[in-house]
């Protein structure tokens, strides 16, 4: 018999990852300082300003509360200053927003957070042409799961993968398409691990022909090009990776015509196939990155799918088809607009997003249901985002 | 990076992950453990270069752990906001299953108060004492007593299955007024 000790030391073990909290700890424990240097001048400025003492005290009580003080982003109207040269802390998000004024130079481009709060726009990445229909959903990129690399589309269409931290920036053997980039959604997707890029092109609003997807490796040993654009639902550490195939018709948003799901390995060979239809998904979201995204081990695939008014989140066994446990988060209901993945932060949550108004992304604990919001968007919407998953 | 935190990165990058099983154990839902354990790290930080001097921060952690754990429904009230019915991932009888036998022990702790968590995590993972114990949650040994009783009762209350497990309580229990 297995001792009670070395069953509690097995559950111990099969805790969450510590991800970036020494830094999150350093940030908290540097305001609480400034806080308390402060706090003689602000008990004077709160005897002559009672309107402003509740304004300042409101936001500590809901850090109390919700326990994570820095999840509330304030998104700025006007474009954030480019990128610096030289590097910067991780980067905890990337977004975008639509233009309030389409003249505006960068407005279209993906504004990104570090880890300090300081927020940039990348000013060498592909920018839509801001006159473009949904031009807000253009363009692409993608922060590692660590939050030190960006890899994403520049301004050639080149894809290139940056380090942030040195400001060093690679360009990979990916060939360029401007024209499509700039036409349709573009997906990357990055392995939890960090070591493999998938690049999906989904037809979602053009039915115009679109580059072929490509999964590949950052060492540049593996390079996979896929038969058709799409649809490459991530990739695992192991380097395999979902496809539907064959793939749909152009302009995808037509469930009823799905194809099957099939896993590849590394190599390129297929080893199994998950049914169509599996999870409930004829009745909702087709097979995009958006709303499918297999696990870091490529054994499940986290789905969103519609059950009348309700999403719901499905695990599939990417070996056999069979679908797990289905969750209903209630925070997840789609009346205020359909959540969208944002990736496995790491073997058991999920990350979900929802955007109106704002957005606001949820942890959601596939073995529990039990769903936490782990940050709030105020001020403009953003339209996509891309997270640095072992920072959420 | 020179800003005075290195000692407290290097702390973090060693004890973290063992730190985290620990709250783990306590909450028994890892987002829980994440927010425990975070603001035991923040607390830690804000202190950070008084408690390297005294040179054993791996202890101070461990004490604001389990102290925060007894206190921590006033945050968990707050933090939980949606929780579906939990499927039944074990698909097999088999209480002899490593995975099976964990997850019924998980499941039937979470059914437990924060305190008597704590204890059984004290006394029968970190192998501690009754007086360790007592000292470690501010309490007296004859609360870790009564706590530690309670608890296991309700476990095999909870979980008849686990009885077997339990059994080498009994005599852990028998000598552990340590």
């Amino acid at each position: 018999m297995t001792g009670l000790r070395e069953t509690l030391r097995e559950i111990a073990d099969s805790g969450p990852p510590i991800g970036g909290m020494a830094e999150r700890a350093i940030r908290r424990a540097r305001r609480r300082r400034a806080r308390a240097v402060f706090a003689p001048l602000l008990a004077a400025a709160l005897v002559t300003a009672t309107v402003a003492v509740v304004t300042l005290v409101r936001p500590a009580d809901q850090e109390a509360v919700l326990g994570v003080p820095d999840q509330a982003i304030t998104v700025a109207a006007e474009p954030p200053r480019p990128l610096p040269g030289g590097g910067t802390a991780p980067i905890v998000l990337a977004y975008t927003v639509q233009c309030d004024h389409r003249g505006v130079p960068g407005c279209a481009q993906w504004r990104v957070r570090t880890t300090e709060g300081a927020e940039f726009r990348v000013a060498d990445g592909f920018e839509p042409d801001p006159r473009a229909r949904m031009y807000a959903h253009l363009g692409a990129l993608a922060v590692s799961p660590d939050g030190t690399r960006l890899a994403y589309f520049d301004q050639d269409a080149r894809l290139a993968v940056l380090d942030v931290t040195t400001g060093r920036k690679t360009l990979t053997a990916f060939p360029a398409d401007r024209a499509a980039i700039g036409k349709d959604m573009v997906n990357i997707t990055w392995s939890a691990s960090g070591a493999w890029l998938s690049i999906d092109f989904t037809p979602v609003y053009s039915a115009a022909p679109t580059p072929r997807a490509v999964v590949m490796d950052l060492a540049g040993r593996n390079i996979t090009t896929l038969d058709a654009g799409c649809c490459v639902l991530g990739v695992a550490d192991d380097g395999s990776y979902p496809v539907q195939a064959p793939a749909p018709p152009a302009k995808i948003f037509r469930p009823s015509e799905q194809a099957p799901l099939r896993m590849f390995e590394a190599d390129g060979d297929s080893h199994a196939v998950v049914p169509s239809g599996a999870g409930a998904q004829e009745e909702g979201y087709p097979y995009l990155p958006a709303y499918a995204r297999v696990s870091p081990d490529g054994t499940r695939l986290a789905l969103l799918s519609n059950r009348g008014r309700n999403t719901e989140l499905s695990l599939i066994d990417t070996a056999d088809g069979r679908v797990g446990p289905v969750h209903v988060p209630t925070q997840l209901q789609r009346e205020e607009g359909p959540p969208e993945l944002a990736g496995w932060r790491d073997a058991a949550t999920v990350l979900v997003w929802k955007r109106w108004s704002g957005a606001e992304v949820y942890a959601v604990d596939v073995n529990t249901a039990l769903t936490t919001r782990r940050l709030t968007f105020e001020g403009k919407t953003p339209f996509r985002i891309s997270l640095a998953t072992l920072l959420i | 990076m020179v800003d005075g935190y290195e000692g407290f990165r290097e702390f973090v990058l060693a004890r973290g992950p063992a730190l985290m099983g620990t709250a783990y154990l306590l909450t028994g839902e890892r987002h829980l453990a994440e927010d425990l354990l975070q603001i035991v790290l923040s607390r830690l930080a804000a202190r950070w270069q008084r408690i390297e001097r005294d040179g054993n921060p791996e202890a101070y952690a461990r004490t604001a752990l389990y102290r925060e754990s007894v206190s921590w429904w006033r945050v968990r009230r707050n933090r939980e906001v949606a929780v579906a019915e939990i499927a039944d991932a074990t698909g097999t009888d088999d209480f002899t299953h490593a995975s099976v036998r964990r997850l019924v022990l998980q499941r039937a702790m979470a059914r437990l108060t924060p305190r008597q968590r704590a204890v059984l995590v004290l006394r029968f993972y970190e192998d501690l004492g009754e007086a360790e114990t007592a000292r470690l949650l501010g309490c007296s040994a004859g609360t870790v007593k009564s706590q530690t009783h309670h608890a296991l009762r309700r476990l095999r209350s909870i979980a008849p299955e686990l009885a077997e497990l339990l059994a080498e309580t009994d005599s852990a229990r028998s000598g552990g007024a340590r």
